[in-house]
């Protein structure tokens, strides 16, 4: 089973949130996600129990393309592939990342 | 003897060759004397003690041995200060216009002025709030002494303070203090701006009176000047903020008296707020590198309205960034979002200012002026996340104390707050774009109200985001949400 450890972004414990997209981007080139999202299995992202916030731009930044791209929009899909070992709170604002990624653009085509 | 053959060298010729009188060539050579060391950061606390040693050197030499002697009333730092460059003096003063009196001239010609200061929010007056700024600049270029009075009895916004003090690093030292309430006193002795604003020191046993907790001034490096190959994988600067704002609300709530802490939401909330408005103000303000700087600053005080009413915390958090404004950024979009946004300021440029309808446009879902962005479909949703957030920690709240937020940029200011307080998504899709058009129908074929959004007398040069809210002290224990 292969995981994404968010705490080496942390500087395991340095600071308590993630934000920013071009930090999520970076992420999304370190952790190789073009090719995780390929991959059969679960990818497990563990996220560190102190971790207090995952902004939705940096969220966007590391898995719009993901969602988008190679789930198609499919939010159940995502998180069944990328399984989110994250607290309560932590969820709730994974679930905000999904909805900022998956609100419609104006005069955007959807599909990729 | 070392002055008056200096002098003497410096001025040989020069007052017939220059046709200057004799204070003129003298004022030359002082200013020949006092060069600043150019890499020494203004403002800095060796510039400062530098400028001062300078200052009673040159001092005791005029006393001593030439005859335009400078009257007391004079400061001693204000002799050897030299103009100084501002992109803040510059917005609220035309270079043009700023007719900026030299110290020995200003003994002669200056004036002596005190300046009435009330309602200084930008969250309920932000024009006349801008303009109170612009006039404190404006005095500074010719007058020799300037009291400033700061009348209003509460803080309700942490964001005109913080410009001033930002300012003030660039203004001559002729302000020797003024009026300022209790509660003001301790809420910029807590945020630490009392130094930066140049006031003396205040009485310490004020900050428990007045239950004010802060978060004092943060900054973050110059712009364009990282280094490391790993900017954006390493732990950044905002998010250590949040952490830092974060603790500071838990250590007060934690006194014995209260015995609280935020939630696990509403901890997530604040950093998700900093870290949103943080990276907006480092990708944005400077275009063409993403590499701008910022500067924040907060406090929340307990309030305790009356004996009918439940007391409550009042926040106040202020994001500054210096440059590109959010109209002018949005010049690099891409070609679909450019034809949303020509579409909506042609519809509307006849009612309301180019530069405000483009500010509006540029806080709806999915406007983003970064054109990859939009074409790999992600961003453009920052500005509704902090508005959501910060109603969220808002609500519930007493009748007058809702969730404000403003924003300035360049000549926009919007007001979200009253009846535009916050996005809506139509129909109750849940991925429908949150818009907020300023209007009473919501809608972008409606002009904008211009009580709410409106052209500012003087541009802002860069982005001030200012934003307030309350909260209940059983909320912030027993809440889940």
């Amino acid at each position: 089973m292969t995981a994404i450890e968010l705490a080496e972004l942390t500087g395991r414990g340095r600071v308590h949130s993630l934000s920013g997209q071009e930090r999520g981007l970076e992420a999304r080139n370190f952790y190789r996600l073009d090719e995780l999202d390929q991959v059969e299995g679960v990818v497990v992202v563990n996220v560190p129990d102190d971790l207090d916030a995952i902004s939705p731009s940096f969220f966007q930044g590391m898995f719009a393309k993901s969602l988008l791209g190679a789930f198609d929009r499919d939010a159940d899909r995502f998180l069944r592939h990328y399984s989110f070992k994250a607290p309560t709170h932590v969820l709730t604002q994974v679930q905000r990342g999904i909805a900022a990624v998956l609100t419609r653009r104006p005069g955007q085509p959807l599909a990729h | 003897m070392k002055w008056r053959k200096q002098f003497r060298k410096f001025s040989r010729g020069r007052q017939e060759a220059e046709a200057k009188p004799g204070n003129a060539i003298f004022e030359q050579f002082l200013h020949q004397k006092v060069k600043g060391n150019k890499a020494r950061t203004a403002g800095s606390a060796a510039d400062r003690q530098r400028t001062r040693r300078r200052a009673n050197v040159l001092k005791r030499a005029i006393t001593r041995r030439f005859r335009f002697r400078p009257k007391s009333k004079i400061p001693v730092l204000l002799l050897a200060f030299r103009q100084r460059q501002s992109r803040l003096i510059d917005a609220l003063v035309k270079p043009s216009e700023r007719r900026w009196l030299k110290p020995l001239v200003r003994a002669r010609q200056g004036a002596s002025l005190e300046i009435q200061v009330k309602h200084f929010c930008f969250l309920d007056r932000p024009d006349e709030t801008w303009e109170t700024i612009g006039k404190m600049a404006r005095a500074e270029a010719g007058a020799w002494n300037i009291r400033v009075h700061f009348d209003d009895e509460q803080c309700l916004d942490i964001a005109p303070y913080l410009l001033t003090a930002m300012l003030w690093k660039d203004l001559a030292p002729v302000f020797s203090g003024g009026r300022m309430t209790t509660e003001l006193q301790s809420v910029i002795e807590a945020v630490q701006l009392r130094r930066q604003l140049g006031m003396g020191r205040f009485r310490l046993d004020l900050w428990d009176r007045y239950n004010v907790h802060a978060f004092p001034l943060h900054q973050r490096r110059a712009a364009n000047s990282s280094t490391s190959m790993t900017r954006h994988l390493d732990p950044q600067t905002r998010e250590r903020v949040g952490d830092n704002l974060v603790s500071s609300i838990n250590s007060w709530l934690a006194h014995p008296e209260l015995e609280m802490e935020l939630t696990p939401i509403g901890r997530g909330n604040i950093k998700n707020i900093v870290g949103e408005m943080l990276d907006n103000a480092e990708r944005h303000s400077m275009p063409d590198t993403m590499d701008g700087d910022w500067t924040i600053a907060g406090f929340m005080a307990r309030r305790e309205p009356g004996e009918d009413q439940e007391e409550y915390f009042y926040c106040s958090i202020a994001f500054v960034s210096i440059g590109a404004s959010i109209s002018d950024s949005l010049s690099t979009c891409a070609p679909g979002v450019a034809k949303v946004l020509n579409r909506y300021v042609d519809m509307h440029k006849a009612a309301c200012d180019v530069e405000v309808l483009r500010t509006i446009m540029s806080i709806q879902d999915g406007i983003t002026r970064v054109p990859t962005a939009y074409e790999e479909g992600r961003g453009g949703t920052g500005f509704q996340e902090v508005i959501d957030l910060v109603n969220d920690l808002g609500s519930p709240h007493p009748p007058t104390c809702e969730p404000k937020v403003t924003i300035l940029s360049g000549h926009a200011c919007l007001k979200l707050h009253g009846p535009y307080a916050q996005g809506v998504r139509k129909g109750g899709d849940p991925f429908a774009p949150r818009e907020i058009w300023f209007n009473g129908a919501n809608d972008s074929a409606a002009p904008p109200d211009p009580q709410y959004a409106f052209r500012l007398r003087h541009a802002f040069p860069g982005t001030l985001v200012t934003l307030s809210f309350v909260f209940k002290p059983e909320r912030s224990a027993g809440d889940e949400k």
